[in-house]
């Protein structure tokens, strides 16, 4: 797809994701190697944003699994249509049985779900299985085959081998681990919050109506606010909504004893505020203390 | 980087990180269709499955080509770099000042990992693992860090320098002490010329209290999911019953009795066991980082006991309130330190809190209570005072030890562990990950 990790990085920013190199390094050598690549890192930093700037890059059509506590092959993989199958027995009263037997589990009657459809598919695909640290790990061996093989197994039909192998992406917030079998079969993809300069960078692609002194601002308040202590930390996609806030209330830069109300755009957690709130008071002596010497 | 070094790497890599041969292969394969990008991001993409791994990682890798850790190449990066202005701050409050009684200068200059490192230089002794932390803090200490980050400490005290500056210098210490942690390793390796040492990084063969707060994050993980699937195994009992399976052992009982003239069949049912579980966790300094764990995974098998009440101690007992201890433990330290600061002397006495369990607590608890306690045993020469473990242990179904200190610890002169051993059903060191989990099979056995 790419011949290198410059290569890749530059497709992914002309569709608006800015990624460090070493970051893309990993992820193109998941895709020279055709291994499945497993993301990970805190919520909001960007891996599923990761996922569909690669589809739109690679020009891959994005089949997207959202993955939840009792999910099952039923939903991921493949189910039988038991309507038409019913419809079937009745117009065919008359028929050999065995004949319909045979007849009612074909491909005629079979529901493809995202995996089965991603394995199926006549043209290049990227599957993403979005937040699996959500589903069981039953779920999680049963995705062992898919991972490894780039095919599955319907018991009814067979083995199904993937036409062209796609692109797969997992997702994770690390709510729960994984199992070495299901770890071993993917490129490994630790996906942090981003630089300064980086932040910075996001920020002016994604909010070009806001002054460029008020995105310096916000990210570097966002860079203090993720050094303290807090149960979640503000994520990219909470900064941009920050930048918009001040941006709606007017402001040109941002002013420390002028962010009541908005802080709540930032934090989620009332104690993250709280903590937050303190802090911001000594940050506004400090920097009183600093203008006065100055 | 030729196959010699890559095999070198990957066999001294192996005794911290699972690598599969697939992995080599995979690996071999990177390197030489993109012979263009780095070795070392190749080789970490490809072998490298745990964010928690990297660390040994690059531990290895630094022992392995003896190239710059991510401290140095940072440093090296900021001497560059003139608009770095952590790099060329003077000291806090500036040059030649004096710190009042103490009379220390705050003009000591920021120490710098060369600078550690020199006190390095011909070094020639290996450091035992529980001398390690005491090692660096001396070598820091020596390097002038300590006295560095007390001038930190007391500018911003004054209101000389900010919050965040005085963050940003303890997070410089640590990053020292880390890459000094790393340094000491690695001349463990070559003086004893042998990887072995290694094996020791890995989180599941690490001693709980020195994890990185990504490894905690990835034990509690693995807890919870122990948690998950033992809670679905319960422990089985056997009751009597009119109908069942034959209870051959009771009817030959019986049988032998009566010279085998009566013979009645007798049967029994396979009940789920609910037992009560009663913790006694010591939250002295030694063995708080390990009780932290051990109520963690505590707290994920709730589902399994009928009842748990936690007690801890140092050298009076603390029933604590379930409110307190049913969340995800976060509201626990603060907790233990508020206590601990009012009702203690801070000094373990096993014997004194055995005599209370005995007195106030045993006639509350059920004789099918499993009493589980996490000590070291170390009672600082007081008075064993066995005779009250001896007499809860008539009254509960059985009582087990969990133990933080290495076997050979057990046995020292202020260790009462051999006074107490009689009366317990089990002992275990409960130290690392891998020891925990085997401590959540006894548990239900």
């Amino acid at each position: 797809m790419w011949h290198s990790p410059v290569a890749l990085l530059e497709a992914l920013a002309e569709e608006g994701y800015l990624l460090d190199e070493e970051p893309a390094t990993t992820l193109f050598l998941a895709l020279a190697l055709e291994k499945p690549c497993l993301i990970e890192g805190p919520a909001g930093v960007g891996k599923t944003q990761l996922a569909l700037a690669l589809a739109r890059a690679a020009g891959r059509r994005l089949l997207r699994l959202q993955c939840y506590e009792g999910l099952d092959t039923a939903k991921a993989l493949y189910d039988w249509d038991y309507a038409k199958q019913l419809l079937r027995l009745q117009a065919a009263k008359t028929e050999n049985w065995e004949a319909i037997k045979t007849d009612l589990f074909g491909p005629e009657f079979l529901l493809a779900r995202p995996l089965l459809q991603a394995i199926r598919a006549s043209e290049p695909v990227l599957l993403l299985i979005d937040e699996l640290d959500k589903s069981d790990e039953e779920f999680e061996s049963f995705l062992l085959e898919l991972l490894a093989e780039f095919q599955v197994t319907i018991p009814e039909l067979g083995t199904i081998k993937a036409k062209h192998k796609p692109v797969v992406i997992l997702t994770s917030n690390n709510a729960r681990d994984f199992s070495d079998a299901l770890r071993r079969r993917c490129v490994n993809l630790n996906l942090a919050y981003p630089t300064l300069e980086r932040e910075v960078a996001i920020l002016r692609r994604q909010c070009p109506e806001v002054t460029e002194n008020l995105l310096d601002d916000v990210a570097e308040f966002v860079a203090k606010v993720r050094k303290l202590p807090l149960r979640k930390l503000p994520s990219v996609s909470e900064s941009l909504d920050f930048a918009r806030a001040l941006h709606a209330l007017h402001q040109k830069q941002l002013v420390l004893d002028q962010l009541a109300g908005t802080l709540a755009v930032l934090l989620k957690y009332p104690k993250d505020l709280a903590k937050l709130e303190e802090r911001l008071q000594q940050w506004q002596t400090e920097a009183a203390r600093t203008a006065e010497v100055t | 980087m030729d196959g010699w070094h890559f095999l070198l790497f990957a066999s001294a890599l192996r005794y911290v990180v699972p690598v599969s041969t697939q992995d080599l292969g995979e690996a071999l394969t990177a390197l030489r269709r993109f012979p263009q990008l780095p070795e070392k991001q190749v080789l970490r993409a490809t072998l490298i499955h745990r964010s928690q791994e990297s660390n040994a990682f690059e531990l290895v890798w630094q022992a392995v080509f003896n190239q710059a850790s991510p401290e140095e190449e940072k440093e090296e990066g900021q001497k560059g770099d003139p608009g770095s202005s952590s790099a060329q701050a003077p000291g806090p409050g500036g040059l030649g000042q004096g710190r009042g009684s103490g009379g220390v200068s705050l003009s000591a200059g920021r120490p710098s990992l060369a600078k550690v490192r020199a006190l390095l230089a011909g070094w020639s002794r290996t450091v035992p693992e529980v001398a390690l932390e005491e090692t660096v803090k001396q070598l820091l200490g020596e390097a002038g860090a300590h006295t560095w980050l007390n001038a930190q400490e007391l500018a911003f005290s004054r209101g000389q320098t900010t919050a965040d500056d005085f963050e940003e210098a303890r997070n410089h210490l640590e990053s020292l002490a880390e890459a000094l942690r790393r340094e000491l390793k690695i001349r463990n390796i070559e003086l004893d010329n042998s990887w072995e040492s290694l094996r020791r990084e890995s989180w599941q063969h690490k001693p709980l209290l020195g994890l990185t707060a990504e490894e905690r994050t990835l034990v509690q993980t693995a807890i919870r999911q122990w948690g998950r699937r033992l809670a679905v195994r319960p422990g089985w009992r056997f009751s009597p019953a009119r109908r069942g399976t034959l209870d051959l052992l009771a009817t030959v009982r019986e049988a032998s009795r009566n010279d085998g003239r009566a013979f009645h069949l007798h049967y029994h049912r396979r009940l789920p066991r609910i037992p009560e579980l009663v913790v006694l966790c010591d939250v002295s300094n030694s063995v708080a980082p390990y009780a932290e764990f051990l109520l963690f995974l505590v707290a994920r098998l709730r589902a399994n006991f009928r009842r748990v009440r936690l007690f801890f101690f140092i050298d009076t007992l603390w029933d604590v309130p379930a409110e307190i201890w049913d969340n995800d433990l976060q509201d626990l330290s603060p907790a233990i330190e508020t206590w601990s600061s009012k009702a203690s002397s801070g000094f373990s006495d096993y014997g004194q809190v055995f005599r209370q369990v005995a007195e106030n607590v045993l006639p509350e608890i059920s004789a099918l209570s499993t009493l589980l306690i996490l000590g070291d045993g170390k009672n600082n020469f007081r008075p064993a005072q066995a005779e009250y473990l001896a007499e809860i242990e008539q009254n509960v179904r059985g009582i087990l030890w969990l133990n933080p200190l290495n076997p050979p610890e057990w046995l020292e002169r202020d260790n009462a562990l051999s006074s107490y051993r009689p009366y317990c059903k089990g002992v275990y060191r409960c130290r690392t990950v891998q020891d925990l989990h085997l401590i959540a099979r006894a548990l239900l056995r």
